[in-house]
């Protein structure tokens, strides 16, 4: 056994070197490719956003050459010697040494930053203000495993239009599997896990929100036809959780545990706005039927409306925070729909029921800080349905006034909003459900769980018609 | 199964690898010359898993009979490498296959050959969540109360405070947050994995890394599908070798540790690896994540051994030979069992004790002690001047025969029962106060008075020690109240989870509660019910009340509390004489040998844990005989030593080398001012009783003792007494009424006897001594010059009481 150990170990300082050997050889040093992924790794954490321990930040280009509170220059360009940050990574007095709290950087680590500052400190990325996370763009991702050791949750599922396959959410994978659950097809190139998928209405084309849980985020249009290659519309600075289109399709709209809501043109896939409005994760996104507003739900306890063209908040939604009154309860938000049907808006989470309201009313009893006295005796016009669930709500999807949600509980349930009633529960998941998506065409629900299990449910009978796991065996799809 | 037999595979590498790893601390200096004899703990190993190992503990014996820990010196060999391998270096047998084989032990020339047994290595063997996930994340300091073990947890993250609720920290971490924490196909890349080892930002800084024998666990355990089920079995507890207090001296300066757990389906499991170990300072004995404990300076050190809920401590002597000193300890004479036991530990630890005290500065001390006053100028004149040897025996029973000693001991016992008019209405506290001295006075059995107090029922008016119950109404306050005078633990974290720092459990805290749950108090009087229980918060479980063993005493017809104090009276409790040997010696030492005098457990160590017990089974055999036991304690040497410590080296206070120097409490001060400047006599009459801080019914709250610490009686914990030194101290004894006050009156009624009878009087009456040639010359000076002599006096006066030997006591 230490035998086994010891030859693994010298491998991988041969791989190592080569590597070091195949990047340091070039000609010049990629600040972006090469630099900037060593300083989010080992720096960023105590000089970046959050923290900026001797004054000093590194997560942006701007702020990486400023100053620190020393006063002393990070960065000479083309003189190591003179650059504080090269004398710290290099230095061999431990008191001194940086990183402070974890292992020192390798030689061929320390020699990366040395040539940069050399070859003149070059930055290769768009703007010296972005932020790095951001900078160095959509991450290269490494083909799904051909199969997997474990099932993994599913976090996603979406029902292609007219009910005759299902999109899952995989490992650097989508998993496409007939109404049958028949493996049909695998998109690879995507990011670690995909938290959401939806479909356009003609069902050419999927898009996808993931990442790496606590690093990374990356929503994904794949059209379908041919190769079915991802194309990024965008990265976060933590995993995306969700990504819509509007009715018409012209506008895309992703939140991300990053707590932002980013809207795209459909077409060229350019950004349109931004906004950080949320304090926590924004765990769902949804336009209103008529394309005025995007609601975003979030962990943060509150539902925001932006206004669609430009992103500038619209109103708060704070129904599920509450100190006082019958409906009480401070909660996350985990879902927001808008009924196809009416201007009602319904959202999920913790707590004891679906939040069925309307924006405008919404917005016209948030009125101001003077009538506060008054609006807390107010019950305000929301309607709470029971949910019945003993966990919260993970997910909802919401066709004309039927809502179908999915709770930790492991069950999902059709309610009926105009009628105020509980329909039907479909039992049978053996985990958390964490997705539902229900096709209007074909009456096919479809539900995933923690599990890694997948039902497709007859949704006027509450018949499930397949189980199956999405554990793929057969051979793996293309890396992007 | 094949990805899991696979993984199996993969896992048990690491597992094994970081193992070899772990000790790979610098090799302790030992001399393997003069061993005689070696001994391997366990005798015979049984290892039924696939992936079971046994730490071996090898024991060295010199031909003095000392030992030394050769367990990383020595080598393991195996006969069947196909049945059982060792890990070179670790001192670590390890399960290869299914059969029976031999280890041959070889150290210092000498070698132990025992048996080994292994099974089941072909049945699967994955990683239990409830008995090895949650003690790595115990081990790895996730789960303490200031990172994810708090109540709101970091960063989004919560766990349980050192693991006490599987159940919750099982969402925690596998489901909430979309799963995020774990990756079961790349388990390395788990957000659980990445941010401890700072692959990612955390704040927590690295807490994991890759040679840890958790990294390879918890990446298993994620790899293996991150199952977290909860079997019914529960581990009922652990065992640690080697067993009792461990000297570590040179040729002995390390000892590797070995912990086993039980569990409730009868088998063991070798836990050593997966056990947190925490030392109670670094500064002697560290401890190492494998459990090997090394000496670095000298002194007493708890190591405490905690895997999920059971916590142990392992007891260290950490000793460092002095050049010479054997040649300077000079054997003390010895009185009585107290002084050969505080010796034999000082000449262990290598500290020399000061000399006795003088005849003025024992009466002092004692009297103070005794009754709380000061003796008063005339008989610090008769003591000094008697010439009979038995004159401190004489003084001790005679103190201990007065009024005061009764009255201070018992102001002692109030100040933790709330004997205050604030809790307790009308003339309660008065009577309850005078009940507790009563059973001071006529030295009341301490095991009938605690008996008496928590047994007590009727109107509170009429049976005093009722007022126990009347002035703490609520169950939790019974519970927390009563652990804490009788078995001096803080319990109160039990409350809402296990204790952190102890064994006592939530459980046990509902159990106590139950002897209490049907205790009523209405309008002052104190019944039992016949219904009412005590219920686990979470569970729901009926509790069943603490301490009753035998079947009468859970007769429901029965008072409950009977039953209970029953079994905490009884000699051989655990806790009951103990408790209270340690309060009687920290009232006449200003410490007490388990200090703080209310936090007993394992990790907080006794300074002298034989001296505890034999002070404890002597009161148990005296009939816990308060007089006696404080007679024995105020005439030991330990006791007599001066305050001024040895010259080389520095005595060490907490061993008892030397008396402790303290502040006087609030009470003895107000009254030793009142009594030095002769505002009071030195020995109250019944009609002037009152006048006296050490002497009152309760506190009487007057911003002077209140500066000085007297505490409110609102709580039943002895630091409510505040001994810290503040600033509004220092202005009270420069500039407050009662000193210059007291001062002035005083010095009135010396201008009448003459200087040098005035000045003996001023220091035989504060300080129980005459003044020095030097003294004396220049408070004559002082007293020389022009102007009025009784300011002058008045000044002098006010001198001596503003000295830190009126101040304190010593």
């Amino acid at each position: 056994m230490r035998f086994t150990s010891i030859k693994s170990a010298a491998c991988l300082v041969v791989v190592g070197s080569l590597l070091t050997f195949h990047s340091t050889a070039r000609a010049d040093v990629s600040f972006l490719k090469d630099v900037a992924p060593l300083l989010l790794k080992k720096c960023t954490g105590c000089h970046g956003e959050k923290s900026n321990q001797g004054g000093y930040r590194a997560h942006t280009f701007q702020y990486l050459m400023k100053p620190a509170a020393s006063g002393l220059r990070p960065v000479v360009p083309g003189k190591p010697a003179e650059s504080t940050l090269y004398r710290l990574v290099a230095s061999s007095i431990s008191t001194v040494r940086m990183p402070k709290y974890d292992d020192a950087l390798s030689a061929p680590q320390i020699e990366l930053i040395r040539k940069w500052i050399v070859e003149g400190a070059h930055y290769d990325g768009p703007d010296q203000a972005m932020l790095l996370r951001l900078a160095i763009g959509p991450r290269k991702q490494p083909p799904a495993p051909a199969t997997y050791t474990t099932a993994v949750p599913v976090f996603a599922v979406a029902l292609a239009p007219g009910g005759k396959s299902v999109a899952v959410a995989g490992y650097h994978e989508v998993l496409i599997y007939s109404a049958q659950g028949v493996l049909l097809r695998r998109i690879g190139g995507l990011p670690q896990r995909i938290q959401s998928l939806s479909f356009s209405a003609d069902g050419a084309t999927l898009l996808t929100a993931g990442g790496s849980p606590g690093e990374y985020g990356e929503a994904d249009v794949i059209h379908l036809s041919g190769a079915a290659k991802p194309e990024p519309l965008g990265t976060y600075l933590d995993v995306a959780l969700t990504a819509v289109y509007d009715k018409t399709e012209q506008k895309i709209a992703v939140g991300s545990a990053d707590g932002g809501v980013s809207v795209y043109s459909a077409a060229s896939l350019k950004r349109q706005w931004v906004s950080n409005l949320h304090s926590d994760w924004v765990t769902a996104v949804s336009f209103s039927q008529d394309g005025r507003f995007v609601a975003s739900a979030s962990k943060d306890m509150t539902v925001k409306l932006h206004n669609a063209q430009d992103g500038t908040l619209y109103t708060t939604y704070t129904g599920h925070n509450k100190q006082l009154g019958q409906y009480r309860g401070q909660d996350p938000v985990y879902s927001v729909r808008f009924s196809s049907a009416t201007d009602t808006a319904a959202s999920a989470g913790g707590g004891k029921w679906i939040q069925l309201w309307n924006p405008e009313k919404t917005k016209e009893e948030a009125g101001s800080a003077a009538d506060m006295e008054e609006r807390f005796m107010k019950q305000g016009h929301t309607k709470y349905l029971p949910h019945g669930f003993t966990r919260p709500v993970l997910a909802t999807v919401l066709s004309d006034n039927r809502l179908f949600a999915a709770s930790a509980d492991g069950q999902v349930k059709e309610f009926d909003i105009a009628e105020m009633k509980e329909v039907q529960t479909f039992a049978g998941h053996h985990d958390w459900v964490c997705t539902v998506d229900f096709d209007r065409a074909s009456g096919l629900l479809a539900t995933g769980s923690s599990d890694g299990e997948v039902k497709l449910w007859e949704s006027k009978t509450g018949q499930c018609l397949h189980s199956f796991f999405a554990r793929p065996t057969g051979p793996t799809g293309p890396a992007r | 199964m094949r990805y899991n037999s696979c993984f199996a595979r993969v896992g048990a590498a690491l597992l094994f690898g970081t193992l070899a790893c772990a000790p790979s601390v610098a090799a302790p200096v030992r001399n393997a010359s003069g061993i005689v004899k070696i001994s391997v703990y366990p005798q015979k190993l049984l290892l039924s898993s696939k992936r079971d190992v046994r730490q071996l503990i090898v024991t060295g014996t010199y031909a003095d009979g000392r030992t030394t820990d050769l367990t990383h010196a020595a080598e393991v060999q195996t006969s069947k490498p196909a049945v059982a391998r060792s890990i070179p270096g670790a001192g670590i047998v390890a399960a290869v296959g299914d059969g029976a084989a031999s280890i041959t032990v070889v150290a210092a020339g000498k070698s132990v050959t025992m048996p080994v047994m292994v099974s089941n290595t072909s049945r699967p063997d994955p990683v239990s969540f409830k008995f090895e996930t949650m003690a790595i994340l115990t081990k790895q300091g996730c789960s303490t109360g200031s990172c994810h073990g708090s109540p709101h947890g970091k960063g989004g993250f919560q766990l349980s405070l050192f693991g006490y609720d599987p159940a919750t920290d099982r969402t925690a971490l596998t489901r909430d947050g979309y799963s995020r924490r774990i990756n079961t196909l790349e388990p390395a890349d788990s957000l659980m994995i990445k941010k401890p080892s700072l692959q990612l930002p955390h704040v927590g800084g690295k807490r994991l890394r890759k040679e840890d024998v958790g990294y390879g666990l918890l990446t298993r355990w994620i790899s293996e599908g991150a199952n977290t089920d909860l079997p019914a079995v529960e581990c009922t507890g652990i065992k640690i070798y080697p067993q009792g207090e461990q000297l570590l001296a040179p040729g002995h300066n390390s000892q590797q540790l070995s912990v086993i757990a039980s569990y409730s389906d009868g088998t063991e499991r070798d836990v050593t690896a997966i056990a947190a170990f925490e030392t109670s300072s670094a500064a002697s004995v560290t401890v190492n994540p494998a459990g090997l404990a090394e000496s670095h300076g000298k002194g007493q050190v708890a190591v405490s051994v905690r895997y999920l809920e059971h916590l142990q401590s392992v007891h260290f002597t950490s000793v460092e030979p002095i050049a010479g000193f054997d040649a300077k300890w000079k054997e003390p004479a010895i009185e009585s069992v107290i002084d050969r036991l505080v010796n034999e530990r000082l000449k262990t630890l290598t500290y020399l004790p000061s000399a006795l005290c003088t005849d003025s500065e024992y009466l002092r001390r004692v009297s103070l002690d005794i009754t709380g006053l000061l003796p008063g100028a005339e008989k610090a004149r008769a003591f000094m001047a008697d010439k009979s040897p038995d004159k401190r025996e004489k003084l001790v029973d005679a103190l201990l025969g007065s009024e005061e000693y009764a009255r201070f001991w018992a102001l002692q016992r109030a100040d933790l029962m709330r004997v205050t008019p604030a809790r307790l209405k009308g003339d309660r506290a008065k009577k309850f106060y005078a009940w507790i001295t009563d059973a001071v006075r006529t030295n009341m059995g301490y095991d009938r008075y605690a008996h008496e107090i928590i047994t007590a029922s009727g109107d509170s008016d009429k049976t005093p020690q009722a007022c126990y119950f009347v002035a703490i109404p609520t169950m939790e306050e019974r519970t927390e109240m009563t652990a804490e005078l009788f078995m001096g633990s803080r319990i109160e974290c039990a409350h809402c989870h296990n204790h952190p720092f102890e064994n006592w459990t939530q459980k046990d805290y509902y159990r106590i509660g139950a002897v209490f749950a049907r205790t009523q108090e209405k309008n002052g009087v104190v019944s039992a019910a016949d219904s009412g229980e005590s219920t686990h918060p979470s569970t729901g479980e009926v509790m069943k009340p603490y301490g009753l063993t035998t079947a009468a005493h859970t007769d429901p017809s029965t008072d409950r509390r009977v039953a209970f104090a029953d079994w905490l009276v009884k000699p051989s409790n655990p806790y009951f004489a103990r408790v209270a040997v340690n309060r009687i010696w920290a009232s006449l030492f200003g410490r007490g040998i388990v200090d703080p005098i209310d936090d007993f457990r394992s990790s907080n160590p006794a300074a002298n844990g034989g001296l505890l017990a034999a002070l404890a089974s002597k009161f148990e055999k005296t009939g816990y005989d308060c007089k006696a036991m404080i007679r024995g304690i105020c005439l030991s040497n330990a006791y007599q030593r001066s305050a001024a410590p040895s010259v080389i080296p520095e005595g060490e206070i907490t061993l008892f080398s030397r008396a402790s120097i303290r502040l006087l409490t609030a009470e003895q001060l107000k009254d030793a001012v009142a009594v030095a400047s002769g505002s009071l006599q030195a020995v109250p009459d019944e009609n002037s009783r009152d006048l006296y801080a050490t002497e009152r019914s309760f506190p009487e709250n007057s911003g002077f003792t209140r500066a000085f610490g007297q505490p409110e009686r609102l709580t039943s914990c002895a630091s409510e007494r505040q001994s810290g030194p503040t600033l509004i101290q220092a202005l009270e004894v420069l500039n407050g009424p009662q000193f210059y006050g007291m001062a002035r009156n005083g010095a009135g009624k010396l201008a009448a006897i003459g200087e040098d009878a005035a000045l003996d009087n001023i220091y035989l009456s504060a300080l129980c001594r005459y003044p020095t040639t030097v003294e004396r010359a220049t408070a004559r000076k002082f007293l020389a010059r022009p102007g009025d002599k009784s300011e002058h006096l008045t000044d002098l006066l006010w001198t001596v009481l503003n000295t830190r030997e009126f101040l304190f006591q010593h």
